[in-house]
């Protein structure tokens, strides 16, 4: 008997839905990078607080950077006393800080300032933030910190 | 004048591979530096505003915490845990009865805390921290007024 050979088809595999699915992760990975590095000094060693919890809301917030006395920034500026206080990426004391705040809250009244104080920095500098804060009209403020004590 | 024809043109083919391992590359670059960022948590705390005088005002139990530039705290002239304790389980114990208290008693439990102007930052989310233990949402801080 004679057997009728069957012709193998042409296997080809269709990368086209791939490559979509990968630029697009691409893509979304880039913008979460980038996304995230907005006003976020990564110096910064933030308290480690258990109890404090990951927010769902991220709306309205404005944020303000205390770094340590002391701290030199990678453009050789040096951090004192007068100046810990820094909103993107600007060093200023608390004049500046108090017009800055109450310069956000007129365009966004709802809002609320994230403090990220390093672990080190005594309260009289986040007392006059504070004080800042309660001259700006700006009455809801939130510490950043760590769940965990990860690594240092 | 017979001119040579040109030999059909060759099928263009574009060489994917490389730009997929490209992608492929920058993907896994980006997947590892987002994740590598560590999650940020909020404690958070309201600054006593201006109260509203249409509806009566409930006067809230307050009770302050005073926390001392070596890292003592005391609450109501009584001293909490060792200063290098940082999960302070005497104060959070007392909070979480003074909260319980406050509830018998219908009103809001109130937390102001004073901390020396040389306390670290760290000692003053540590108490924070222990008020969120006691689920006491009402935290605020004493802020001297200058003179």
């Amino acid at each position: 008997m004679k057997l009728k050979r069957q012709n193998t088809p042409d296997v080809d595999v269709d990368m086209t839905p791939m490559i979509d699915m990968v630029f697009l992760l691409l893509v979304f990975f880039m913008c979460a990078a980038t996304m995230s590095q907005v006003d976020f000094t990564p110096e910064i060693k933030l308290p480690v607080a258990p109890k404090a919890d990951v927010p769902e809301d991220l709306r309205n917030r404005g944020t303000i950077n205390i770094l340590p006395v002391g701290y030199v920034l990678a453009g050789g500026e040096v951090v004192s006393e007068d100046q810990p206080y820094m909103v993107s990426g600007e060093l200023m004391g608390k004049a500046r800080l108090t017009e800055v705040i109450a310069d956000h809250a007129t365009q966004e009244p709802e809002m609320r300032v994230y403090m990220r104080i390093d672990r080190n920095v005594d309260f009289s500098i986040v007392q006059t933030a504070i004080k800042a804060c309660a001259q700006a009209g700006v009455f809801d403020i939130i510490f950043a910190s760590y769940q965990s004590r990860g690594g240092d | 004048m017979k001119l040579k024809r040109k030999p059909a043109s060759e099928k263009l083919e574009i060489p994917i591979t490389p730009m997929i391992d490209c992608v492929f590359l920058l993907l896994i670059f980006f997947m590892v530096t987002s994740t590598l960022h560590r999650q940020e948590a909020d404690i958070s705390f309201a600054l006593p505003g201006i109260a509203d005088q249409s509806e009566p005002v409930e006067i809230p139990d307050e009770q302050i915490i005073e926390i001392n530039a070596d890292g003592r705290v005391l609450l109501n002239e009584l001293e909490y845990d060792a200063p290098d304790v940082s999960d302070l389980p005497e104060l959070v114990d007392m909070l979480t009865r003074f909260k319980a208290t406050a509830e018998a008693n219908q009103v809001d439990a109130m937390i102001t805390i004073a901390p020396a102007a040389r306390v670290k930052h760290q000692r003053v989310v540590d108490v924070l921290n222990a008020c969120a233990a006691a689920k006491i949402a009402n935290v605020t801080f004493a802020v001297e007024e200058e003179m």
